[in-house]
């Protein structure tokens, strides 16, 4: 599942690369039909569960405040990585606090910021989305199911959903949509915040 | 937004009714997965034709690499460590 997961991914950034004429209007129905049918199927398999209200009422009450952990949790740990390399810890944060969504937080600290650390941004969130594709089925594996909703960050309840699906179960899911809501709703926020703290 | 969460919620109600047979239900986590497919592969198209994306690779791609691998070290940990170790501790 991992390599046809890697490979559809690598194909269509070679495509990218040598057709180098995208048609961004076609690209987003694409994008907005494939998202649409694979929540619909996430929805499909939520609904087959019988126990899933159960299920949910079993869940830990720290599950609600798994999308603050992860936005804790990123923010310090891109500011302790930019530690390691001398880059500045504040600009760190920044573009730590994308959460995964690389278009949004990119546009944002551009517009606002400096560009080139808009650039920065968008690498690094488009680079969180690519270890979040690869690694979340390891992160289940060894470390549990709630962390396996974390390195998707915001793009949990879109592309990421599914792979977070397949290597956990229903009710952990639900968390990820929910963790990817919360976390999508704060990037607006929380970026223009740290933007006016860097600018003092 | 909206049409993600009325995707969800379609798919919930649709998975509760009688009607739909056992074979139609098999089907449904197929076209989940090559939705997925077709999604990863229109997304890195659009990574790959992004001009200032690859242009900044060369420069930026190293630090990138190192801030988001942070970002998901740093997520993935506060997780593990209040919800994984937290709740098991009780």
């Amino acid at each position: 599942m991992t390599w046809k997961i890697v490979g559809s991914l690598v194909a269509g950034i070679l495509c990218g690369l040598v057709l180098n004429t995208p048609a961004p209007e076609v690209l987003n129905v694409v994008t907005d039909l494939a998202l649409a049918v694979l929540l619909f199927a996430v929805g499909f398999s939520l609904g087959e569960d019988k126990d899933l209200w159960q299920k949910i009422r079993d869940l830990p009450k720290i599950s609600l405040a798994v999308p603050f952990l992860i936005a804790i949790g990123s923010v310090c740990g891109a500011m302790l990585a930019g530690l390691a390399i001398r880059f500045s810890i504040g600009e760190a944060a920044l573009v730590g606090a994308g959460f995964g969504w690389y278009s949004l937080s990119a546009v944002l600290i551009a517009q606002s910021y400096d560009v080139a650390v808009g650039a920065l941004a968008l690498l690094t969130n488009v680079f969180r989305e690519l270890l979040a594709i690869l690694f979340t089925p390891l992160v289940a594996k060894y470390l549990g199911r709630a962390p396996a909703t974390a390195p998707g960050g915001a793009t949990a309840m879109d592309v990421t959903l599914p792979i977070i699906a397949q290597s956990t179960d229903a009710q952990t899911a639900l968390v990820a949509f929910y963790s990817g809501t919360v976390l999508s709703i704060l990037v607006p926020f929380v970026v223009p915040l740290l933007v006016q703290l860097l600018q003092r | 937004m909206a049409l993600l969460i009325g995707a969800l919620v379609l798919g919930f109600i649709a998975a509760r009714i009688e009607a739909i047979s056992d074979h139609m239900r098999r089907g449904v986590p197929a076209l989940g997965s090559l939705a997925l497919f077709v999604l990863l592969f229109a997304l890195g198209i659009s990574l790959g034709s992004n001009q200032e994306l690859i242009s900044a690779l060369p420069t930026l791609g190293w630090r990138a690499l190192v801030l988001s691998s942070g970002a998901v070290l740093g997520s993935v940990f506060l997780v593990w460590l209040v919800v994984e170790r937290g709740g098991r501790s009780k």
